[in-house]
C-alpha cells in the first residue's frame, strides 16, 4: 500500500508541475526529449539501484522515469521506480537569455539541478518499503552545449530562411500559432562533433537519503533512516575517441536494525561515447565493505525518449560480506511524451 | 485590432523585441499600408533574439504620414534550453524613450533539436495622437 502511495504522490508532483507550466496555452505540448548522456538518479543511487556506482558530473535533464527490473536480473537486484526532474523549470523558473545563463553561475546551477524520488522493493525485508529522495547540483560543465555559440548562429540562419516568405500575404486576423518542420539535424550533428572533439570538464555535488517504512506503513513511528550519502563527481572529457574519465568520492552512512556504518566510496570510471552507445567501465573502493568492486555498463540511445541499459558488476554483498556477481538491466524514460 | 498612439511631433519610433528562456527567434517585420485590401510595404526589416534575447530597429517612416499604417510581424522560434519549454515573446514600441505600445505573448516552443519551430503573427495599427488633439483624446477614453 505504501509503495502505491509513494508512486502516486511522485507521479502527481510531476504531472501537476507539467500541467501548471503548460496550462495557459491551447498549443499542443512540445517538450524536451532525453538528451545524450543522461545522468544517474540520486535517489536510485542511495537505494543501490543505479547500474553503476560512479556518477556523472554532466548537466541534468527535465523529467525522467527510472525503472529497475528485478525480473530481468534473476531476482538479485531490487526492482523499483524513480522520478528525476529539474525543479527550476518544472515549477516555472525562467531564464532571461542564453547570455544570462552563460554569465550567471546561480541561474546555471538552478537550471542544472536535479531532484529525485525513488522507491524499491527490499528483498531482505520484503514487508518494508525503501524510499529515497536526492538532489544533484551541477557546479560547472565547460562542455555545456549552451556555450556553443556556433550552434546558436546556425539555428538563427535556419529560422531566418524559414521565416523569409512574403509577410504581406499572411492572414493577420488570427493570433493562432502553427508548428513548422525544419531541419536542424546538420547543425546539431556538427555541434555534437565539436562536443566530442573538445576536451573539458564538469563537476557535480549530490546528496541523498533513504528511509525505511517498516511494514510499508507511512506512520511516523514506522519510519527510520536507512542510508544517507553525499558525493562529489568530477568528469574530464579528453576530446579524443569520445573518451571520458570520471572520478567520484562519496561519504555514506548506513544504519540498519543491527548496526551503523560510516565509510567512503571512491571510484574511477572510463567512458567511451559513441553515436548511440555509451560504454562504461569502473573500479571503486568501498571502505565500509573494505573491498574493491568493478562494473561494466552499456547504455543504448537509439530508441526515441528511451535509454535502455544493462550493467554487470562484481561487488561485495552488503548482507553476506562476500563477493557476488550482479546483472542490472533498466530503462530511463522521458515522461514528457513521444515526439 | 491593436492600436499604437503616436505623437506626430515626437521622435522616431523604436521597435524592440525580447524573448526569454533561451528561445531562438526570427522576426520578419513590415511597416505597411493597406490599399484596396492589400498590404503595401513602406519598410521591411528583420530582428532576431539571438544569445542576448533582444534586438531593436528604428522605423524610418516619416511620422506625419504614419496614421492608419500598421506594423506587421511574423515570428519563427524554437527552444534550445533543456527543460525550458515556454518562452515569453515581447514587442515594445518606444517614442522618445517612452513605451507607447507593448504586446506580450507567453507560448510553448518546440525544441530546435526536434526539428520543429513555432510560427505566429500579429500586427498593430498606428494612430496619431498629439496632446492638443481632441480627436485623439476620444481614443484615450476608449482605450
Amino acid at each position: 500500500m505504501g509503495r502505491i502511495i509513494i508512486t502516486f504522490w511522485a507521479l502527481c508532483i510531476c504531472i501537476s508541475a507539467q500541467a501548471q507550466v503548460g496550462s495557459s496555452d491551447d498549443l499542443p505540448a512540445f517538450n524536451y526529449k532525453l538528451d545524450y548522456n543522461v545522468p544517474e538518479s540520486p535517489a536510485f543511487s542511495v537505494l543501490g539501484s543505479n547500474p553503476t556506482t560512479v556518477m556523472r558530473g554532466s548537466a541534468s535533464q527535465e523529467v525522467i522515469v527510472n525503472l529497475a527490473s528485478e525480473f530481468l536480473s534473476g531476482g538479485k537486484a531490487n526492482s523499483g521506480v524513480g522520478f528525476d526532474f529539474n525543479p527550476y523549470f518544472v515549477f516555472g523558473g525562467r531564464l532571461k537569455s542564453i547570455s544570462e545563463y552563460r554569465k550567471s553561475p546561480l541561474k546555471r546551477i538552478l537550471a542544472n539541478t536535479q531532484l529525485s524520488f525513488g522507491t524499491v522493493n527490499d528483498k531482505m525485508f520484503p514487508n518494508d518499503l525503501l524510499m529515497a529522495t536526492g538532489l544533484r547540483v551541477t557546479l560547472f560543465d565547460t562542455k555545456d552545449p549552451l556555450y556553443d555559440k556556433t550552434l546558436g548562429l546556425e539555428i538563427d540562419k535556419i529560422l531566418d530562411k524559414a521565416n523569409s516568405g512574403d509577410i504581406l500575404s499572411d492572414d493577420f486576423n488570427s493570433d493562432e500559432s502553427n508548428i513548422i518542420d525544419l531541419d536542424f539535424t546538420p547543425a546539431y550533428a556538427a555541434s555534437k562533433k565539436r562536443y566530442k572533439n573538445t576536451s573539458g570538464g564538469s563537476m557535480s555535488l549530490g546528496a541523498a537519503i533513504a528511509i525505511r517504512a517498516k511494514g510499508q506503513s507511512l506512520v511516523v513511528d514506522s519510519l527510520t533512516s536507512d542510508k544517507s550519502q553525499v558525493w562529489l563527481s568530477g568528469q574530464y572529457d579528453f576530446g579524443v575517441s569520445g573518451l571520458s574519465m570520471t572520478g567520484m568520492v562519496m561519504y555514506q552512512n548506513t544504519k540498519n536494525n543491527v548496526e551503523m556504518n560510516n565509510g567512503t566510496i571512491a571510484g574511477l570510471a572510463l567512458r567511451q561515447y559513441r553515436d548511440d552507445l555509451i560504454i562504461n567501465a569502473e573500479v571503486t573502493y568501498n571502505s565500509v565493505m573494505d573491498g574493491f568492486e568493478a562494473a561494466g555498463l552499456v547504455e543504448y540511445y537509439k530508441i526515441k525518449n528511451i535509454v535502455v541499459y544493462a550493467s554487470f558488476s562484481y561487488r561485495v554483498d552488503e548482507v553476506t560480506g562476500l563477493y557476488d556477481r550482479m546483472f542490472k538491466p533498466g530503462v530511463k524514460w522521458n515522461m514528457s511524451g513521444p515526439k | 485590432m491593436n492600436f499604437c498612439y503616436v505623437n506626430p511631433d515626437g521622435g522616431p519610433l523604436e521597435v524592440k523585441i525580447t524573448v526569454d528562456n533561451g528561445a531562438r527567434s526570427n522576426w520578419n517585420c513590415a511597416h505597411a499600408n493597406k490599399e484596396d485590401d492589400k498590404w503595401k510595404a513602406l519598410e521591411t526589416f528583420k530582428l532576431k533574439s539571438g544569445d542576448e534575447g533582444t534586438d531593436e530597429h528604428t522605423l524610418a517612416t516619416d511620422l506625419k504620414s504614419i496614421d492608419d499604417t500598421s506594423l506587421l510581424w511574423r515570428v519563427a522560434a524554437c527552444g534550445t534550453v533543456q527543460g525550458a519549454e515556454r518562452a515569453k515573446f515581447t514587442i515594445v514600441i518606444c517614442q522618445d524613450g517612452k513605451e507607447i505600445y507593448d504586446k506580450v505573448s507567453d507560448r510553448q516552443v518546440p525544441a530546435c533539436k526536434d526539428n520543429k519551430a513555432v510560427q505566429f503573427r500579429n500586427m498593430v495599427a498606428f494612430k496619431l495622437h498629439s496632446d492638443n488633439d481632441k480627436k485623439a483624446d476620444i481614443w484615450d477614453v476608449l482605450s
